[in-house]
């Protein structure tokens, strides 16, 4: 009777664990489905909309992802063939990302960084605002190469301020080395973002951009901080 | 005797500004522009030219610390009055690091050779030493700094006590208490001040700062005349669209009341500048700057516009 007790416990474990998968796995069409509805779309729109999101599954990319921006989209009350467009240059993005990922790291490294969704998806978000797969290759190694547990936050952070600092004028190469600067720096990663001031005050006193630049990776692999790396050049 | 110290000092100033230029091609660890410009006065369309240069040599000592030497210079010709103004700078500053904490001391001079309209030449040299400790984020970061200013007739010693707090990267608050002396040479007249200062700064975004702040001075005084409060208000934005075009814009309120006469005195300031950089070295900037000198009274506000070319090497 006693042995009988003890086998019934492993029983109801894998019970529990198979019935949370299906419940899991449920939730992922069931959203889908949930804000469907309460869409505008005909049901033609909706089996498209499906189809994306049955391929984002085959590719196993994160599903929260594609989900917010189907929210987003439908609250919005963005046009189906808009919405599905975006979404699948999304996946064609989250593919890409993923594959550069692999060709970068080892398997194990790159597990883990495929783990950290945030990092996938600006990893993705930078190839799709035009950052070339050489430049995000050099970007995942140098990071990688960080001994910081935050390494991959940083890396998000240096994301951020390479397609900021584009935006503001500064070209593909200079824009990179800076980052790769900073990156070899010790300066937290959410600090990374008031590097750009240093342009901006440079700007007030007729510094030159590329100047700035030369100082930067000059001086901030010897820094520990953004109020240091601003003291040693300007 | 005069026109001969007038002659004397023009001199100086022109050799100033041919040595910026010709040490401007030394830029290894150097930052120089120079300038012209020009500036209208309404209503009473007065029209000044002048000319302006800056110059600032840094070096690093291994990641110890830093030295700055840095000087500016600005000259003004009106063309009504046919008269020469000038305004001089030169500073020193060195900064320490020990460990994440900050010592910086400064010694510099605010200085003019020729005078402006509101004073004849005159040198006020000034001192400063503050040690700031820096702990990250939702942490207090306390400083403390002692500074100081002298003209021919006064002398001001200052102990400044504060913090500054940052929640998170777009957001920093500072809070500093000063108490100070100013003593005059010429009379035995000793003044006490207290004053507290309140600013926060922050980020919007990578292409937005802005700033504003607060100062409370209480001045104890043997002269009643001179016995009273002074609060200030400023805000400063500054909108750095691109590597090619900045705009800023401040506010300035200064409000002043006499215990003596019991009368207040409002003042304030708005200024708007553009900047653009044509190149990568020639920068070109306008700015019309409105004042109401007096907001308790009906008086017209004065405007200065400004236009003016940069080189920066």
């Amino acid at each position: 009777m006693g042995i009988q007790k003890f086998w019934i416990i492993p029983i109801l474990v894998i019970s529990w664990v198979l019935a949370e998968g299906i419940l899991f796995a449920g939730t992922w069409d069931a959203r889908v489905d949930q804000t469907l509805h309460s869409s505008t779309f005909s049901d033609r729109d909706k089996q498209q909309v499906r189809t994306v999101f049955t391929h984002a599954e085959q590719e196993n990319l994160p599903a929260d992802h594609f989900l917010l921006r189907l929210e987003e989209g439908v609250a919005k009350q963005v046009l189906v063939h808009t919405l599905s467009s975006a979404l699948t240059k999304e996946i064609e993005a989250f593919t890409q990302a993923r594959a550069i990922v692999r060709s970068t790291l080892n398997q194990h490294e790159a597990d883990i960084l495929l783990a950290d969704s945030t990092s996938w998806s600006r990893i993705a978000t930078l190839y799709q605002q035009g950052v070339s797969e050489q430049d995000l290759g050099s970007l995942i190694t140098l990071f990688n190469q960080q001994k910081s547990e935050e390494k991959w936050s940083n890396f998000r952070y240096g994301g951020g301020l390479l397609i900021a600092l584009r935006q503001w004028g500064i070209d593909d190469s200079n824009s990179l080395q800076v980052v790769e600067a900073i990156a070899k720096s010790l300066i937290p990663g959410n600090d990374y973002r008031l590097v750009i001031n240093l342009f901006h005050s440079g700007f007030s006193k007729r510094i030159s951009p590329e100047i700035i630049i030369q100082r930067i990776i000059e001086t901030a692999p010897r820094t520990r901080s953004i109020t240091m790396l601003q003291q040693f050049i300007q | 005797m005069y026109n001969t110290k007038i002659s004397l000092n023009r001199h100086l100033i022109s050799l100033s500004l041919v040595l910026l230029v010709i040490l401007s091609p030394l830029r290894a660890q150097t930052s120089t522009f120079v300038g012209i410009l020009g500036t209208l006065d309404v209503p009473s369309n007065q029209i000044n030219l002048g000319a302006r240069g800056n110059i600032e040599y840094r070096t690093q000592v291994d990641t110890l610390g830093s030295l700055k030497i840095s000087s500016y210079g600005e000259v003004l010709y009106n063309t009504e009055q046919q008269s020469f103004t000038d305004m001089l700078t030169a500073g020193i500053e060195s900064i320490w690091y020990l460990h994440d904490d900050e010592l910086l001391a400064s010694l510099g001079s605010q200085f003019s050779l020729l005078g402006n309209e509101d004073s004849d030449p005159y040198w006020v040299p000034d001192w400063n030493i503050s040690y700031h400790m820096f702990r990250g984020y939702r942490s207090y970061n306390p400083f403390i700094s002692y500074s100081g200013y002298a003209t021919k007739s006064q002398i001001y010693n200052g102990i400044q006590l504060g913090f500054s707090y940052s929640p998170r990267v777009e957001l920093t608050y500072t809070l500093a208490a000063e108490g100070g002396f100013d003593s005059s040479f010429d009379s035995n007249q000793q003044d006490t001040i207290a004053s507290l200062e309140f600013a926060i700064s922050g980020l919007v975004g990578y292409y937005m700062n802005w700033e504003i702040g607060a100062d409370v001075t209480w001045r104890e005084s043997s002269d009643v005349t001179q016995e009273g409060l002074n609060i200030s208000l400023a805000g400063n934005t500054t909108l750095a669209f691109s590597r090619w075009l900045q705009v800023q814009i401040a506010q300035n309120f200064r409000g002043t009341y006499v215990s003596h006469t019991r009368i207040w005195e409002m003042a304030a300031e708005l200024i708007v500048r553009v900047d653009t950089a044509i190149s990568n070295h020639i920068y070109l900037y306008a700015s019309p700057t409105i004042t109401f000198s007096n907001l308790l009274d009906s008086a017209t506000p004065t405007m200065i516009f400004t236009l003016g070319v940069d080189v920066g090497f």
